[in-house]
This record gives structure tokens, sequence and C-alpha cells, in this order.
């Protein structure tokens, strides 16, 4: 069993001058309100995975990697492959990560970067499904987080769908009910690109990818991923507070145009990757 | 200072493992591994040689507290007879009730967490460091005490004698330069005395200089010129 971590105690001046900078629309590392960190990101970090991506944003580093297996499918889905997230809150990321069984803070994450890959079909299980009831592939995404800077759920979706754009998978030959691997690979096709938008409040106002101290500091975190249609196909809050309902809708549409951007930048590097 | 080669501009960076140097001629000191005759660095640092001894000062570490030093921490938790006290170290200091103040304080009950609330930044000095037991720090004494105003910045604590400088010339060239006053923290962390956003920016600036560039010379004139760059 898990126990809930307790968040970092962060100073009273530390607050403060986040607060009086926030009045004044500024941020304690002069960026603008609605304003990325920069985003690194490198394809094909690990050679022996059949998918990888190092992802940086600001200090932020997150490295994804996908293995690709052959497995059974799941009773309820015989002719869709498998789709696992899973991520790894390193202990040399932060000094508020424990070695031991998966955290809380982990496995939310794991479901979060699930659920906005699945829900958005960036990924078309149905696709990999070599001999229906018997034989689907398995992707197991895992998502090592390097060094914690805040705001860990957008780039891991960041790290993860670019690992995934970059997946090779070996191709087999059917047998009667068996299979056999061939020598040649054929790439994972990517039908969407979502990104994830994550703000943290503080009373009325809000900011966009927040860092390590804005987070601490923060009342609550709202995260949501946008699809390439501009429809949204994940959104989470961590965190106790409200907002309200026309808030909420303001929040939505500086999603879809923050999105744009971001996917922009997030994944130029895919198209251009054979 | 290091005094293999004046000439050189940059302080060589040594990894744990590499060779520092013979036991012939140095003193093993912090952060090194005698094998023999050989000595090795057992950190990521840079070496220095001070007479006969010679240490590897680590890039980036957390602080280890000393008896005598000036720190400024951060209330955790009130506790029974006292406060715990986070140094960013890896050790929680505990600040006692009888270390609080000279003057007596009338303590009912459930006043002890109000009388320090929970992210209260404080200035204190390390009492006491044992294996046993965290280490005791003290607010009694000239200039210590609750921080309410101001602004907290952080360094790694390695890097503090880089950003006080010789004798303390680096401080008073930032003092003297931004106008505002600082204090410095044996634990990495930096309080000031201001709350103008555009001098904390610049003072910003100046820590992540000397945290990305203390191995190389003539930091000194190079922060004094980053300050003079820009008038405030």
């Amino acid at each position: 069993m898990s126990i809930t971590e307790q968040r970092p105690i962060i100073s009273k001046l530390e607050k403060q001058e986040l607060y009086r900078l926030l009045a004044e629309g500024k941020r304690v590392d002069g960026r603008g309100l609605l304003q990325y960190r920069n985003l690194n990101v490198q394809l094909n970090y690990i050679e022996k995975a059949e998918g990888s991506a190092l992802v940086e944003l600001g200090n932020t580093k997150i490295l994804a990697a996908v293995k690709v297996g052959v497995a059974l499918p799941f009773a309820d889905t015989p002719n869709e492959g498998i789709l696992i997230v899973n991520a790894e809150l390193v202990p040399l990321a932060s000094p508020v990560f424990e070695p031991g069984p998966p955290s809380e803070e982990s496995i939310s994450l794991a479901r979060y970067v699930d659920r906005s890959i699945r829900e958005s079909k960036a990924v078309d299980l149905s696709s990999l499904c070599i001999i229906p009831g018997r034989s689907v592939y398995s992707l197991y995404v895992d998502l090592y987080i390097l060094d914690y800077d805040g705001n860990l759920i957008d780039a891991s979706v960041i790290a993860s769908v670019n690992a995934l754009g970059t997946t090779k998978l070996p191709k087999y030959s059917v047998e009667g009910q068996s299979i056999k691997k061939l020598d040649e690979y054929f790439k994972l096709e990517l039908k969407d690109l979502p990104v994830s938008i994550t703000y943290a409040f503080f009373g009325d106002k809000y900011v966009v990818d927040p860092c390590l101290n804005e987070e601490y500091a923060s009342d609550f975190t709202i995260s949501m991923t946008v699809k390439s249609d501009d429809r949204f196909c994940a959104i989470q809050k961590n965190g106790g507070g409200m907002i309200s309902p026309r808030g909420f809708l303001e929040l939505l549409d500086k999603s879809i145009a923050l999105g744009k951007e971001l996917r922009s930048i997030a994944y130029s590097k895919l198209s251009g990757n054979g | 200072m290091y005094q293999g080669n004046e000439q050189q501009k940059q302080r060589p960076i040594v990894v744990p493992g590499e060779p520092v140097g013979e036991s012939r001629f140095y003193i093993p000191g912090s952060n090194t591994l005698k094998i023999s005759d050989r000595m090795f660095a057992t950190t990521v640092g840079i070496v220095r040689v001070d007479g006969k001894r010679l240490d590897v000062i680590s890039l980036k570490s957390f602080y280890q507290p000393k008896i005598g030093d000036l720190v400024i921490g951060i209330v955790k938790e009130p506790n029974i007879g006292g406060w715990t006290v986070d140094i960013n170290s890896p050790f929680l200091a505990f600040l006692p009730l009888s270390e609080y103040s000279e003057k007596r304080i009338r303590l009912s009950r459930d006043s002890i967490g109000r009388i320090l609330e929970i992210g209260t930044v404080i200035t204190g000095v390390i009492k006491d460091v044992s294996i046993f037991s965290s280490p005791v720090i003290t607010m009694k004494g000239k200039g210590l005490g609750i921080v309410s105003s101001g602004t907290l910045l952080n360094i790694t604590a390695s890097k503090v004698p880089r950003i006080i400088g010789k004798k303390g010339s680096m401080l008073s060239v930032i003092e003297r330069m931004t106008g505002v006053k600082l204090t410095v923290g044996q634990n990495g962390r930096i309080i000031v005395h201001t709350e103008d956003s555009n001098i904390v920016a610049k003072i910003r600036e100046v820590i992540e200089m000397v945290e990305r560039e203390s191995h190389i010379y003539g930091l000194t004139e190079r922060v004094e010129a980053l300050l003079a760059g820009r008038k405030l």
C-alpha cells in the first residue's frame, strides 16, 4: 500500500514572492503567465529500445522508451493490441522521490498519460492484432523521470507520444495458429498527436506549465489533453480548490490555442523521422 | 585556490575514480579516497590545493551541518518542546523552545504552532551536531530570528563560499552594486532584503552565473560586469 506523500513545504517568503509577482503579471523565472519553458526533444535516444525519446522541458527531464512484445490479448478485446504505460519516479530526480513500490503520484501520472494516448486513439490498437484472440502486439511505454522541476504531466505526454512515433514493430508471418518473427520492421502509425496543457491556480489567477515552486505553492493544478482536431480526451484536477464554470470554459479555449502552438513544437521532429 | 597552473583559464573538473594526486605530496582532504600512494576523487568537482591539503570541491552538494554555521531554515512542523526546521540538508534540524528567544515565552498548551507557523523563514546558528540526534539550532544571538520580509533564493551549498568570496569580496561587490543587503546562510539559502523584482531578478542572474561558472577564473570581475552592464 502506498501512502499519500506530503507536499514539501514551501517557505512563506517564496510564496509571498510568487503572489507579488503574479499580481504584476510576472513569474519567478521571467516567463509570461501563458508561456511554456524551453522544450527540447531528442528522438531515438536509446538504441536497444524499439522506440524512445528524451524530453527536456526547462529543467524537467523525462526519458520515454517503448518495448514491443507479443502477448495474449485481453479476453474482452481479442482483436486489439495491448498498451501499458508505466512511470518511474527515480529517486535521483528529486529529494521527494523515494525508492520502493510505485507511489500514488507515479500511478496517477502513468494513468493520465495512458488515458491521453488511449482516448485520443493516437495508437490504433486494432491494427496491432496478429491472430485474433491469440497473439497481439504489446506496447510497454516506460517513463523515467530523470529530473523533476514541475509539470511532469505535459512533459510525459510529449515524451510518450514522441517515443511511440519512433517505434518500429517487427513483422510476423502467420502459419496456421503459430507465428514466426521475420527480420523486417514496420513503423507504428500515429493517428493523432495529443498534447497536454497544465495550469496551476493561485486564487483567481493561473499560469501555464508551472515550475516546481509554482506547483508546490499553487492551490491546485488542472491538466487537459487536446487532440489534433481540438477535442479534449483527458482532463484531470490535482489538489483541492474550485473554478467557476465560466472560468473553465475560458480554460478550454486557451488550451486549444496553446495546444496548437505546443503541438507544432513538440512533434516537429517526428515528421522528419523516417 | 588551485595553485596548479595560474595560466589556465579553467579549473579542471574531475569525475569519481579519477586520480587527483599522489599522497607523497598531498594530504587527502574531503571527497578524496587514498588507495596505497594514490588519491582519487569520489565526486564530480574541482580540485583545490590548500598548502599540502588536497580537496575535491563538489559541483553540487547538500549542506552538511557544522557547529557555528549561520543557516537559514524553514519551519517544517511544531513538535514537543520545539520545532523541526528544514535546513536544506539530509538532516532535519531541531529548534528547541529554550533556543527560540532571549525573552521568556508564555506557552499555553496549543500555541507552539502559532509562535512559529509552518513555512516561516528563520535565521539561526547551528549549536550542536551529533551522529545520534538531529542538529540543534539556536535563534538566540544578534541578527538572528524570524525573517518576515525579503526574498529567499537558493544556491547549491558547495557554492556558498564563492558567493561570499575571499573575505566577503564577492558579497560586498553584489551589495555595493545593487544597494541591497544580503544574508547568506551556509546551507545554500540567501535572503535578499528587498522585494523589488528587478533587483531580485538581477541577483538571480548572478547566482546562476556563480553556479555555472565558478570553476573559471575571474568570477568576481565577471559578476561585476554583469551587474554594471545593465544599470538598475
